[in-house]
């Protein structure tokens, strides 16, 4: 008869369940569930971008609702499309693209309304950012939350100044980090332009914000 | 140390990562270039300040309305009758089209054929006079050369038609006319149309004669048979042809 020695000698190693490698579905995978008619791959693939989308076109727009309301609709755009996705591109990619899309319409959008709009002018709100850039008072402030609240409102406002062709380079390599080749695919342009055009934006950018930099 | 340099050394700060250790001949560049030193943390700066934008987050009841509104969609798509569906569709406009290019062709080519029968028998009479048809005056252009012509307005009837005589123009009786079925349509596309001439005492006036009794023509038949046929007495209204000459029916006829 053996004798145990140790508790490492008692073998619970068959009596234990296996380890569950938890694996990440991609993205593809996802969509095709989505194609195959699964509500909660569709519903996974929310979860993971709803933020990221949301979050990008509130960069973009400067309203949060606005972004909301163009975050679902990209959404329902990859749900619509779902059949037409070609798995050549990351799945990200595909989605920024939409939603930059969106984004610059709108944009657009609210140019055009502008033009027409004279009591935009007065208006506070969305009608704000007819105004140009307004330079930031001097006076410091003590407070050092209220100090980076009130740089990150001058940031965000800078943002929202930007032509709309600087803006997204921008927000996508400094807000959310994207390389430049990702960031040429969802523009659909060359790495090269994408460089010059962020570096136009941060060119731009300095010369609003010269009292915070 | 020139600009050329100072701008490769910033294209290289600027498409670095954040915090990125530069190559050795770069940082050698930036301890001797202090204006390149000074982009770099310019640079810094702002891309920190950028980068300090908190992520905002969706609403807790984005999945819920995201669902509500694909349902909405669906609901909307299946309510919609498929003519509608379609025709927002790629393949629906693509149908439109086709359709438009194919109605607008057949009615091309149906113009195009009319036009063309037209041409055909325009050209007729150009070959019938060619052939040794007798030069009448067709163009009332002509008849001003030959003023001293009746004082009546003659009728030149189209050259296959039957010429009358005064008597047979007579409107008191009736006129046996022996109808040739080949002379009875006179298509004034094809032949000259009648010239009507106009007299020196009466200039400006224009003189039509129409029979004021009933026409009795008669017809023979292939069986020898005759046939009459009354025809009712033709006016043509009171007309004013200019402002010199009162005109109104008399009985002469002449208007």
């Amino acid at each position: 008869m053996r004798t145990i020695s140790s508790i490492e000698d008692l073998n619970f190693s068959a009596a234990m369940p296996t380890r569950v490698m938890v694996q990440k579905v991609s993205d593809h995978a996802l969509l095709e569930g989505t194609l195959a008619g699964d509500e909660d791959a569709f519903a996974e693939l929310v979860s993971r971008y709803r933020n990221q989308i949301t979050s990008y076109i509130y960069r973009m727009t400067n309203d949060y609702d606005g972004a909301v309301d163009l975050a679902q609709e990209t959404f329902v755009r990859v749900y619509r499309a779902a059949g037409r996705y070609q798995t050549t591109h990351a799945f990200s990619t595909y989605i920024y693209r939409i939603a930059t899309n969106l984004a610059i319409s709108e944009l657009r959008k609210r140019k055009r309304r502008r033009l027409v709009s004279l009591t935009g002018l007065l208006m506070g709100g969305e009608g704000e950012e007819a105004r140009d850039f307004d330079a930031p008072d001097e006076k410091p402030l003590q407070d050092k939350n209220l100090v980076d609240t009130e740089t990150r409102r001058v940031v965000q406002k800078a943002i929202s100044t930007l032509p709309e062709k600087y803006r997204a380079p921008l927000v996508l390599r400094d807000v959310e980090g994207k390389s430049y080749d990702e960031i040429a695919q969802i523009l659909s342009t060359s790495e090269g332009t994408v460089k010059s055009r962020i570096n136009r934006a941060r060119n731009f950018l300095r010369e609003k914000m010269r009292n915070y930099v | 140390m020139n600009a050329k340099d100072c701008r490769t050394v910033r294209r290289e700060i600027d498409t670095s990562e954040l915090g990125q250790r530069l190559s050795a001949p770069l940082e050698m560049h930036l301890a001797e270039c202090a204006a390149c030193a000074q982009f770099r943390t310019d640079r810094a700066q702002l891309r920190e300040l950028v980068g300090s934008l908190k992520p905002v987050a969706a609403p807790a009841d984005f999945d819920m309305r995201l669902r509500a509104r694909i349902a909405r969609e669906k609901d909307a798509g299946a309510r919609q009758p498929f003519i509608f569906r379609f025709a927002l569709t790629t393949p629906g406009i693509a149908v439109a089209a086709l359709v438009v290019l194919a109605i607008a062709a057949i009615v091309w080519i149906n113009q195009t054929k009319q036009t063309a029968s037209t041409a055909m028998a325009t050209d007729q009479p150009i070959n019938e006079k060619s052939a040794g048809a007798p030069a009448g005056p067709a163009n009332p252009a002509n008849t001003g050369s030959q003023p001293n012509e009746g004082v009546v307005a003659t009728v030149d009837p189209p050259r296959t038609q039957k010429r009358l005589n005064p008597a047979e123009r007579n409107p008191g009786k009736s006129l046996p006319v022996s109808l040739n079925p080949s002379a009875q349509v006179s298509e004034f596309n094809t032949r000259a149309a009648e010239s009507i001439r106009q007299t020196r005492d009466r200039a400006g006036e224009v003189s039509l004669t129409a029979p004021s009794q009933p026409m009795v023509v008669s017809v023979r038949d292939a069986n020898g048979a005759t046939h009459k046929i009354l025809l009712p007495p033709i006016s043509f209204g009171s007309q004013r042809f200019d402002n010199r000459t009162p005109v109104g029916m008399t009985n002469r006829k002449d208007w």
